[in-house]
């Protein structure tokens, strides 16, 4: 699994990923979740990992040659060619068993129809019954947190507050993640962040941006573990 | 359903807590069954069919006198081939599901001794050092639990912490606990105990006070509002 996140602030839209990937052959920590679509738009994926990029790499492969601009077209087409990389996956795998959900986050700002930010959630849930499963689209009205959610959502319910900034949120995602790592043994890795806002478009956080907001956010971390020891103390 | 169980470790024994429908539910039901007077089994996740499990486990007469180890494998056995069972006859088998058998040993080592056996994992049992927590939705109860959690707190204590764990998982509203919590203590001096509802009430209801408390003083962690407005709010 992994922890995935598009959330809201009030200029624009932090995404977030971990890089763990998990599998019979063990674990580790290189796993590309996250990709580019346009200058407004990014996708990113969790759960099975193969499926999942090349699901996001096709996608981006196609808006290109396509010259897709449209958010409303990129996401409608999205939905076909995340089912159909999946259904190629499957088809090369050597058992046609359930090997588990993969899903996907497309997200961004719609500068040609609606003028807002977007978040579009994609996820096909395959079973035993049924290996091919399939696909649901749904348009995301507030935040979205996939796969490893609900450490984010509790934190993000204590955290979170409406008039944060796209850089007060990355360094509320950072500590959310970083959090989720603790106790997540399939949630790891470097951190891997944009963001995205009407004026600058798509941005990739760097990997030493990341870094440092783990580091200022220690003084974070200890106050909130010291408040979690301080009630259980106070009351034993 | 019961998606949050758990199982903590104390100086003088061992809380067990699950979420259970309102009003409580009859014994057979309860996500709590002892299986004798110092081992209990907790079952989460489908809590219909893994009473089921274990009223027919209880039924083929195991050897519940045996070291807490050996009832784990008693268990595992039993519960591996009765899904296996209903696979054979095509019968569904609810996924995730599974149990934690905690006692103090005292057929064997004489210590506690916590073991979790899942049906991913064909029930192997699986022995825990810490406290082990179990229901699809445990993981803010084991975030709690790694900031707080010392072997030396008492059975009392862990009572309260246990309801704050429910409490704080609860408050996230898409992860839906069943509304009441059932609790029961396992103690070297009075065995295997059911706490009466009204107790667990007031458990959640000083929990509440606890949540409120942490909500304020989480307040000036990330958000600019000034000091004076986050002492208002503690």
């Amino acid at each position: 699994m992994t922890l995935a996140m598009a959330l809201r602030a009030i200029d624009g839209l932090v995404l977030a990923t971990d890089s763990r990937i998990t599998g019979k052959g063990g674990t580790a920590d290189t796993s590309e979740k996250f990709l580019q679509v346009n200058r407004d738009i990014g996708v990113l994926t969790y759960g099975l990992a193969q499926p999942g990029y090349e699901g996001i790499s096709q996608l981006v492969s196609e808006v290109n040659q396509n010259r897709w601009a449209h958010f409303s077209t990129i996401a409608d087409e999205a939905a076909r060619i995340f089912q159909t990389s999946y259904e190629n996956w499957l088809e090369r795998q050597k058992e046609k068993r359930f090997h588990g959900v993969v899903g996907f986050i497309l997200a961004g700002y719609d500068n040609l129809e609606t003028n807002q930010f977007l978040i579009v959630h994609y996820e096909i849930i395959p079973s035993s019954e049924q290996p091919l499963g399939s696909l649901t689209m749904r348009p995301m009205p507030g935040d979205l947190l996939a796969a490893q959610w609900h450490v984010a959502r509790y934190l993000l319910t204590k955290f979170f507050y409406p008039e944060m900034t796209v850089n007060e949120l990355s360094e509320l995602a950072v500590f959310v993640i970083a959090e989720t790592m603790a106790i997540e043994e399939t949630v790891g890795g470097p951190i891997q962040m944009a963001i995205i806002t009407q004026t600058a478009g798509f941005q990739r956080v760097h990997q030493q941006d990341t870094i440092r907001m783990l580091q200022s956010g220690q003084k974070r971390f200890a106050h909130f573990n010291q408040i979690c020891r301080n009630i259980a103390s106070s009351n034993a | 359903m019961a998606k949050l169980v758990m199982a903590l470790r104390c100086i003088d024994g061992i809380v067990l807590g699950g979420d259970m429908p309102f009003g409580g539910i009859s014994e057979s039901e309860d996500a709590i069954r002892p299986l004798s007077e110092s081992v209990a089994i907790l079952i989460h996740d489908d809590r219909l069919f893994g009473n089921r499990l274990v009223d027919e486990f209880l039924a083929s007469s195991p050897k519940l006198d045996a070291p807490i180890g050996e009832i784990a494998e008693q268990a595992h056995d039993f519960f591996d081939s009765k899904c296996q069972e209903l696979a054979d006859q095509h019968q569904p088998i609810p996924f995730p599901m599974g149990t934690i058998i905690a006692g103090i040993d005292v057929n064997g080592t004489g210590d506690i001794e916590l073991y979790g056996l899942h049906i991913g994992n064909h029930f192997e049992p699986r022995s825990f050092g810490g406290n082990v927590f179990g229901g699809e939705y445990n993981a803010v109860a084991r975030l709690l639990d790694s900031k707080i959690h010392t072997f030396s707190v008492s059975v009392d204590s862990a009572l309260q912490r246990a309801a704050f764990y429910f409490v704080e998982t609860r408050s996230v509203p898409a992860l839906k606990l069943e509304p009441s919590l059932s609790l029961a203590t396992i103690t070297y001096s009075r065995d295997f105990q059911s706490i009466d509802l009204e107790q667990a009430k007031q458990y959640i209801s000083e929990a509440s006070h606890w949540s409120e408390r942490v909500f304020a003083a989480c307040a000036s962690i990330f958000s600019p509002i000034s000091d004076s407005e986050t002492k208002r709010r503690k």
